[in-house]
């Protein structure tokens, strides 16, 4: 068992809580949503993001628009659907649960 | 310097260098590889990765209009992450195969296009086994010389297995895994084929199903003739080369042999080496040059259709060589007319002797052969003559004809008549008078040779002895069952023919011979 793949694991449980979290703030696209996640550390490389955003987006969680940038080619933007909405608040509930379970765990531990 | 090219990337124009395109190139093969979605999902995710390497790159070079180098996809690698990063583990309900096909080599089959000799086949087999590959060149070079299934087997092969064209595929070749470190290290060893992918320019391009197709049938067909033309090439290479060894080793052994003094025993010479003016030993060169220059040509032609590349003779070296060979042609043909002139005249030599007869006997007539000779003779199916060890090297020859005629006197008498042809009369007479015929006359009987003896250089001379056997009327004359093909024309009173002669009496009478003792039917 290697800790590396569990991390690894652990990250990718979560990474599309985050971004559904980060989509519930506002449409942002692509490299906005990879800078948020970067700057909390939750990713190392930016090339986890693009499997899961399709994956999302065929789950109907998420859906996408094209938007002119001031520079370049034009961006696409995602937002959280309907259908992510709920999924997200579902997720939290989830997250929540899982924190008070693991802090539990750990501080009887300890 | 380097070569730079213009890619669209995400709807933006960069220019890049040669091999720092290369390089994305392959990274984004490999990612697109890593992914484990359909076609369809892929597109989509390699169009936004794009979109974001694009992105990444316009602001490296917003500042100034520069080139994107290698280091600069580098970068970009190090901030997009390694190709199994990209695999969406969590979507799959087996997270550990996968996982594990990330990481853990994956090995196939393919041709090794670098390191080919004819397709590669036997160095994608060495690639996938682990096993150096001049082994299996050896056991197909083998098997097409053995049973002669190792050809089609390697055309089939050729045909069926794909060639390892993308860095990817080169690494799954080799077993070695898939990641951007070992990509880069193969797009390094294969730099220059990449670059002449790029010449080709054979990337990227949408083809219809048809044109696809059309493609393919065209480099199996291809492929085909060229397997064929390399078969050709490795055929006529082999012929040629034995040709050209046993040749060389022919005109070593017939110098060496020469020097040491054998030749007379080992070597049967062309009948024109002898009485040529040409030495012998230049002879042997010459006829060494004109045989071996066209098989050399050969042998180069073959190492042409097998590989184009092989670097051949220069022209002056050609041109050289191609003078000493019209020398050599020119001489041998000189040769052959002297050859010819060598049996210009006809010329014949005649002994005669006479012998006493018993009167009242019977003079028997009797062929004797050597038998040592005979049996120690030797076919020659050049000359079509035999060829006998006495112990001198001879040829041994049967044209001989006896006849019986009167004699003019009271005695009888013998005379042989020997002929051979030569490059002027005197010379013909001289080369008759060397033939050498021996008979012996005791008790009444007449005991001729079936044979005579001639020297090695009269093989291809028309050489004759003619025995005409003189009796004085009053002599019956007997012919022995061994002078039955060797009788010709002789006259008698019954005209009887020369086959029904033999084991009979005759009487030589004033009119000439009478059978005394045939069978009214034989007349």
């Amino acid at each position: 068992m290697k800790t590396e793949n569990t991390k690894a694991q652990m990250r990718k449980g979560v990474l599309e809580y985050c971004i559904l979290s980060i989509l519930k703030n506002g449409d942002a696209y692509t490299s906005e949503i990879l800078c948020t996640l970067k700057d909390a550390k939750m990713i190392v490389v930016e090339g986890t993001i693009y499997p899961l955003l399709t994956r999302l987006k065929n789950a109907g969680l998420l859906s996408y628009r094209w938007e002119e940038s001031p520079s370049g080619p034009p961006r696409k933007y995602y937002m959280l659907t309907e259908e992510g909405g709920v999924f997200l608040s579902e997720l939290n509930t989830t997250w929540n649960e899982l924190v008070n379970a693991v802090t539990t765990v750990t501080l009887k531990k300890s | 310097m380097n070569k730079t090219i213009n890619i669209n990337l995400g709807g933006l124009i960069f220019h890049i260098d040669e091999n720092a395109y290369a390089l994305l190139k392959n990274y984004l093969e490999a990612v697109s590889n890593s992914l484990n979605e359909d076609v369809e999902g892929k597109t989509e995710i390699i169009a936004d990765i794009e979109a974001r390497i694009s992105e990444l790159l316009s602001e490296k070079t917003a500042y100034k209009q520069q080139a994107i180098q290698e280091s600069d996809i580098e970068e970009v690698i190090l901030v997009m992450g390694q190709p199994e990063d990209y695999s969406d583990t969590s979507q799959d309900a087996n997270e550990e195969p996968s996982a594990k096909a990330a990481t853990h080599p994956v090995k196939k089959l393919y041709r090794d296009g670098d390191n080919r000799f004819l397709g590669g086949v036997a160095s994608g087999i060495g690639h996938y086994v682990k096993v150096d590959a001049i082994w299996f060149r050896f056991a197909f070079l083998l098997a097409a010389l053995g049973g002669g299934f190792g050809i089609p087997l390697y055309i089939l092969l050729w045909v069926l297995v794909p060639e390892a064209k993308t860095s990817i595929e080169k690494l799954e070749m080799e077993g070695t895994p898939v990641n951007i470190d070992n990509i880069e290290k193969t797009i390094r060893k294969g730099f220059e084929n990449a670059s002449q992918t790029l010449k080709r320019g054979d990337f990227g391009k949408v083809k219809s199903g048809l044109h696809k197709l059309l493609n393919i049938l065209g480099t199996l067909v291809l492929r085909i003739f060229k397997a064929f033309g390399k078969a050709l090439g490795f055929f006529v290479i082999f012929i040629s080369g034995l040709v050209l060894v046993s040749l060389a080793l022919g005109l070593f052994s017939l110098g060496s042999f020469q020097i040491i003094g054998i030749n007379d025993y080992l070597i049967d010479f062309p009948a024109f080496f002898f009485e040529s003016i040409i030495p012998k030993q230049l002879l042997t060169i010459l006829v060494f040059v004109a045989f071996a220059f066209p098989f050399l040509m050969l042998f180069i032609l073959g190492l042409k259709a097998v590989n184009r590349s092989v670097k051949t003779m220069n022209k002056p070296t050609f041109l050289t060589l191609l003078s000493i060979w019209m020398v050599a042609l020119l001489g041998l043909l000189f040769a052959g007319i002297e050859h010819k002139t060598a049996t210009a005249f006809e010329g014949s030599k005649v002994h005669e002797s006479h012998f006493e007869t018993v009167k009242n006997d019977t003079l028997h007539i009797k062929i004797v052969n050597n038998d040592n000779l005979y049996y120690k003779s030797n076919f020659s199916r050049k000359s079509g003559q035999n060829i006998v060890y006495t112990p001198e090297k001879k040829i041994y020859s049967s044209n001989l004809e006896v006849t019986v005629v009167q004699s003019d006197s009271s005695e009888a008498s013998l005379k042989i008549r020997k002929t051979s042809e030569g490059r002027n009369r005197k010379i013909a007479t001289e080369n008759a008078d060397r033939i050498a015929y021996k008979y012996t006359f005791t008790d009444n009987t007449l005991l001729l040779d079936g044979y005579f003896l001639s020297g090695l250089e009269n093989t291809h001379k028309d050489e004759q002895v003619s025995v005409q056997v003189a009796v004085p009327e009053g002599v019956v004359v007997y012919f022995g069952n061994s002078t039955r093909s060797f009788l010709y024309d002789i006259d008698n009173v019954q005209n009887i023919d020369d086959n029904n002669l033999v084991n009979r009496h005759f009487l030589m009478t004033s009119k000439g011979l009478e059978c005394t003792d045939c069978d009214e039917k034989v007349y």
